[in-house]
């Protein structure tokens, strides 16, 4: 099959061309309709109070601490707590460049930039990563991995978070991109 | 949900709701109107109707902890298509780490359609989904999306352009030959053949 180049001309006949093959072949818009109709029964029932559920998660979420602690099984008292594991992951001090902002990394191979609330306090690092080195109680053996990959994990997951919601403020911006999200575990 | 919630059918009126601070109704009634068209996205691009609803449930919680700064460039759809396909693809980035330790698959969701009704009839559209899904997977992924967005949440080809940042020409020129490539590979399934041996049946019978 020849697929026409995209500048052609006439292209609501291409929709009239359809019309008609599904007017002409039942068998064939019936297949259509079935699965559109498969498809619609199967959102309905996956958003069934959907919008008490989101109610609900409004006003219990966490804030971004709280939720790193809930991972980690652990008490995350702060945002700082959460920019000094970002400081034993990274391995440097964040720099802002402006509010929200740093870029991490050397003069001559700076990385991604990110987003961090603060920039970590001296003392905060060894203490952070002593705490993420205990594993929860709760957490089966088979899904215990150490420190290291956690907070890896972690951070990453923080920083995708920041990204995210910083790029909720653009409505015209680009998406973000799976090489874009992959860049970030440069170096972890 | 309350019947005022209900009555909000544009996101014109959704908007204006939020800002006359009746956030709760506003709130209630812009999930009701957007969430087949998220889960319906977060599907295609999660795979299984679990995770889609964990995204679609935080996307919306994204969405109106923001909507304030919405500033009605673009349309709350297009909007949201765009917040979705980013906490989608956190969310495939989570897995893949995630999958280094994980005990099992998840649930496939054509499974779900026939766990739900548990009937003959939904096992035997839980297969012809299974079907037609394997021959979406076989479309190129633009005309994949295009088709989706399309057929399955009715979209117009001014909207799509929007969203996916092409012309409402090639839009035109993808779907076109999605439906065609479908119509092509559905003939060669054993679906088509039964339908076609029924229809001639029931002519010989009349």
């Amino acid at each position: 099959m020849t697929e026409p180049n995209t500048d052609q001309p006439s292209r609501d006949m291409l929709d009239q061309e359809i019309a008609q093959m599904l007017d002409q072949d039942a068998p064939m818009a019936q297949a259509f309709a079935r699965v559109a109709t498969i498809d619609r029964r199967r959102h309905e029932q996956a958003t069934r109070n959907l919008s008490v559920d989101v109610a609900a998660a409004l006003t219990r979420r966490p804030s971004p601490g709280q939720r790193w602690g809930l991972r980690l099984g652990i008490a995350v008292p702060s945002m700082a707590a959460v920019a000094a594991v970002l400081y034993v992951v990274i391995g440097t001090t964040p720099q802002p460049a402006r509010v929200g902002t740093v870029t991490i990394g050397t003069a001559e191979t700076p990385r991604t930039a990110i987003v961090v609330p603060t920039t970590p306090s001296a003392a905060a690092p060894s203490a952070a990563l002593a705490s993420a080195s205990k594993p929860s109680a709760a957490a089966p053996a088979s899904q215990r991995v150490s420190a290291d990959v956690i907070i890896a994990d972690l951070a990453v997951d923080y920083v995708v978070d920041q990204l995210l919601d910083a790029r909720i403020e653009d409505e015209n911006v680009v998406r973000i991109t799976e090489a874009e999200i992959d860049n970030l575990f440069v170096g972890l | 949900m309350s019947a005022a919630a209900l009555s909000l059918t544009s996101d014109a009126e959704i908007l204006e709701a939020f800002r006359d601070g009746r956030r709760e109704r506003a709130a209630t009634a812009f999930v009701r109107r957007h969430q087949r068209f998220v889960h319906s996205v977060a599907m295609r691009h999660l795979g299984n109707t679990e995770d889609a609803r964990d995204a679609a449930q935080d996307v919306f919680v994204r969405a109106l902890q923001n909507i304030d700064r919405f500033k009605g460039d673009s349309s709350l759809q297009t909007w949201l298509y765009r917040i979705t396909v980013n906490v989608c693809v956190n969310m495939r980035r989570k897995h893949r780490w995630l999958s280094f330790f994980a005990v099992g698959e998840g649930t496939d969701e054509r499974d779900v359609v026939a766990d739900q009704t548990g009937t003959d009839q939904a096992a035997q559209d839980a297969e012809f989904d299974r079907c037609f899904r394997s021959l979406l997977e076989q479309l190129p992924p633009k005309q994949r999306e295009t088709f989706c967005l399309r057929y399955f949440d009715e979209l117009s080809y001014d909207e799509m352009s929007a969203m996916l940042g092409t012309s409402a020409g090639a839009l035109k020129a993808n779907y076109h030959w999605a439906v065609k490539k479908l119509a092509e590979m559905l003939r060669t399934t054993e679906y088509y053949h039964h339908w076609i041996a029924s229809q001639n049946h029931d002519r010989t019978e009349h």
